[in-house]
């Protein structure tokens, strides 16, 4: 349970929706709820450092920002593997993670280019 | 500096990353700090109830069950709950007894189960075996059907036998349910642990104390 609804109180509540959707939660795929959620953090933490150093010259600069999403979700899991971060290493988690960079790299890098674009033939 | 206001906004981001990355992450597997619903009652093994071999293989779990099922003496498992219809034939149940041994080791286990069970069970018939996953722990099961006579008349029960392995540090277990006719939503093997309320004991399963 989130530990944000912990401290609000709500874990009863929450509880009985789990417990009303129990049959449904069957047909989720496992990825999809315990995976899915810490690539769109990584996610969104790589594409935040795209848009705040695309003006900036610097590739050693830009390389460590721009990779510190995936050293956060990947380092998480790899450090779970070696026993030093507390947790379960699931290698589904350390795919999700690197789909997710590549995808904020990808896209971000992408939308940027077309404003630019744009912005440059207007 | 050049960059200063990119990097403390960096700086920023990952510390805010963090802060929400960590503060809605899942509490731990156990299940213990964790509210039951007011429709569920919670049990926690506990090991001073226990003499003998499950004394020996004791294992720490958890789990909640809807309040209108009853827990039942068990002497062979640690803990076994029951939902039954008013003529006392049972609807649904899940016993937890003890298994100790690796991955490897669990389609071994689950034939000399499947033997046993056959020799308690009329018209025994085992009906698909494989690995499984029962919330966050790989498993190995196998389900069957039985027909027998009931104080209410003729029955199919059918049941569903999980085995979870030893992991670092404790024991495993095994999850052992059993379904008949008499469920509404429970109408073959395929259905036992998926349908009915038995996913609601399922889903909230954690090993630990």
């Amino acid at each position: 349970m989130f530990k944000w609804f912990g401290a609000l109180g709500l874990e009863p509540s929450i509880e009985s929706l789990r417990l009303a959707t129990a049959v449904a939660q069957k047909a989720v795929p496992h990825w999809l709820i315990y995976s899915l959620p810490d690539g769109l953090w990584v996610y969104a933490l790589t594409a935040l450092m795209i848009l705040l150093w695309r003006h900036t010259d610097s590739l050693s600069i830009k390389i460590f920002w721009l990779s510190i999403g995936l050293l956060l979700g990947a380092g998480s899991e790899l450090g779970q593997l070696a026993g030093v971060l507390p947790g379960a290493f699931d290698p589904i988690d350390l795919l999700v993670c690197l789909i997710a960079s590549a995808a904020a790299l990808l896209l971000t890098s992408r939308r940027l280019i077309l404003n630019r674009s744009l912005y440059e033939t207007s | 500096m050049k960059h200063l206001r990119n990097h403390l906004f960096s700086l920023a981001g990952v510390g805010i990353f963090l802060f929400l990355a960590l503060a809605t992450k899942p509490t731990d597997n156990s299940n213990t700090n964790r509210p039951s619903s007011p429709n569920t009652t919670r049990y926690v093994n506990s090991k001073s109830d226990f003499s003998g071999k499950l004394a020996d293989n004791y294992v720490d779990f958890s789990f909640d069950y809807p309040n209108a099922w009853q827990r039942v003496s068990d002497n062979s498992n640690f803990v076994k709950v029951e939902k039954k219809t008013t003529g006392g034939d049972t609807i649904e149940n899940f016993a937890v007894g003890w298994v100790s041994g690796p991955k490897e080791m669990m389609p071994q286990f689950a034939q000399q189960l499947s033997d046993q069970s056959a020799k308690g069970f009329p018209e025994y018939k085992k009906v698909s075996e494989g690995e499984t996953k029962i919330g966050p722990y790989e498993g190995y099961e196998f389900r069957f059907s039985s027909h027998m006579t009931t104080a209410e008349g003729e029955a199919d029960v059918w049941g569903r036998i999980v085995l979870l392995p030893s992991d670092a540090g404790r024991k495993g277990a095994a999850l052992v349910m059993l379904a008949s006719s008499a469920s509404p939503d429970v109408h073959g093997p395929e259905d036992v642990g998926e349908k009915g309320e038995l996913p609601i004991i399922l889903n909230s399963f954690r090993f630990g104390p």
